[in-house]
């Protein structure tokens, strides 16, 4: 198969997930609260394991050695919380992996 | 209820995903030269950032079909991958469902990591639904801009770009800067580590599937963890 069919089907499946609950559009108005609950935790859980794959494990989930990498992670992490601000955290994050890693 | 016009709204958007946006080029240019690596088509490694929008994915496809994977593994992975944002869509449903009918199928497509989450965060305090709309039209659209000059530009350098430039860096800081501010409570906090540990615990399984079953690992400790009725609940 074609590249670009392997990319318009990748499209249409990502798609497809985009849009799953959206499509049910109104009966999201009024849930239990409980629902209401796990709700919230999804940016939480969603996010850190996204963040702490990309930074312990490898491509293709093999674990990944130590280096600048957890330092960065580590200042950024702390940067993000005590300063809230989004740009600092990026900012030292990266300057921290291009002063030790160089 | 005084309403906020549409421009001031689309431009909050605007305003709190730029941060993101000064990742988002570096990002894309990454998966430019991966993909020019992969030996595409130009046409088809550009084509896949509007259509896909979404870059672990995308990296992952590319380096597959490099590899000359079949096309069933390669296009699977990459769906996997991206089975997270049915975790924001459910996330947004909720606020969605008071925008026009038609405008949610095309707004769906922008519903990247980014622009769901700094949305989320902003409609904590937001409720008016137009205001909520024109943000996220400010912050889905503007967002991608600079995903797709960066992956032009990566396609077009192809191999120039040395590791020493430590792009790949950007992708946890991405999701350190967008995770920090959205644990509020302890219930959160722990959804976040048992979210991070099962996702990496679980490694041996395919690249995305860890990371969504983790994720849900992460969801049912944090609800498991908050007490009801949920303390939020007092008017």
């Amino acid at each position: 198969m074609s590249p670009f069919l392997q990319v318009v089907l990748a499209a249409i499946g990502t798609y497809l997930a985009r849009i799953s609950f959206i499509a049910f559009g109104d009966r999201f108005r009024n849930i239990p609260p409980r629902a209401e609950v796990a709700l919230s935790m999804i940016p939480p859980a969603a996010l850190s394991a996204i963040a702490a794959t990309s930074l312990l494990l490898t491509n293709d989930n093999s674990l990944r050695g130590l280096d600048e990498w957890h330092v960065a992670a580590v200042v950024a992490g702390v940067v993000a919380w005590k300063t809230k601000s989004v740009t600092y955290c990026i900012l030292s994050g990266m300057a921290i992996v291009w002063a030790v890693g160089v | 209820m005084p309403t906020v016009s549409r421009r001031t709204a689309a431009f909050a958007g605007v305003r709190k995903i730029s941060p993101f946006m000064v990742i988002a080029g570096p990002f894309g240019l990454i998966y430019g030269v991966t993909a020019t690596e992969a030996g595409v088509s130009n046409f088809t490694a550009i084509a896949a950032s509007f259509l896909i929008m979404g870059g672990a994915a995308q990296i992952a496809l590319m380096e597959l079909i490099g590899d000359g994977s079949s096309w069933a593994v390669a296009v699977a992975t990459a769906i996997v991958i991206n089975l997270r944002f049915m975790l924001y869509s459910a996330s947004v449903a909720a606020a969605f469902a008071d925008f026009p009918a038609l405008l949610r199928y095309p707004l769906a497509h922008g519903l990247t990591d980014q622009a769901s989450i700094v949305s989320l965060q902003e409609w904590q305090t937001q409720k008016d639904p137009r205001y909520r709309l024109w943000f996220f039209i400010g912050a889905s659209i503007v967002f991608a801009t600079p995903w797709w000059i960066g992956t032009i530009i990566g396609v077009l350098l192809g191999g120039e770009i040395g590791p020493s430039w430590q792009l790949p860096f950007a992708v946890p800081t991405t999701f350190i800067a967008l995770l920090v501010p959205s644990i509020r409570n302890r219930p959160m906090l722990i959804a976040a580590i048992i979210g991070a540990g099962a996702a990496v615990g679980l490694a041996f399984l395919p690249s995305g599937l860890n990371i969504i079953i983790g994720a849900l690992a992460g969801i049912t400790a944090g609800t498991i963890a908050t007490p009801l009725p949920a303390a939020e609940a007092a008017p």
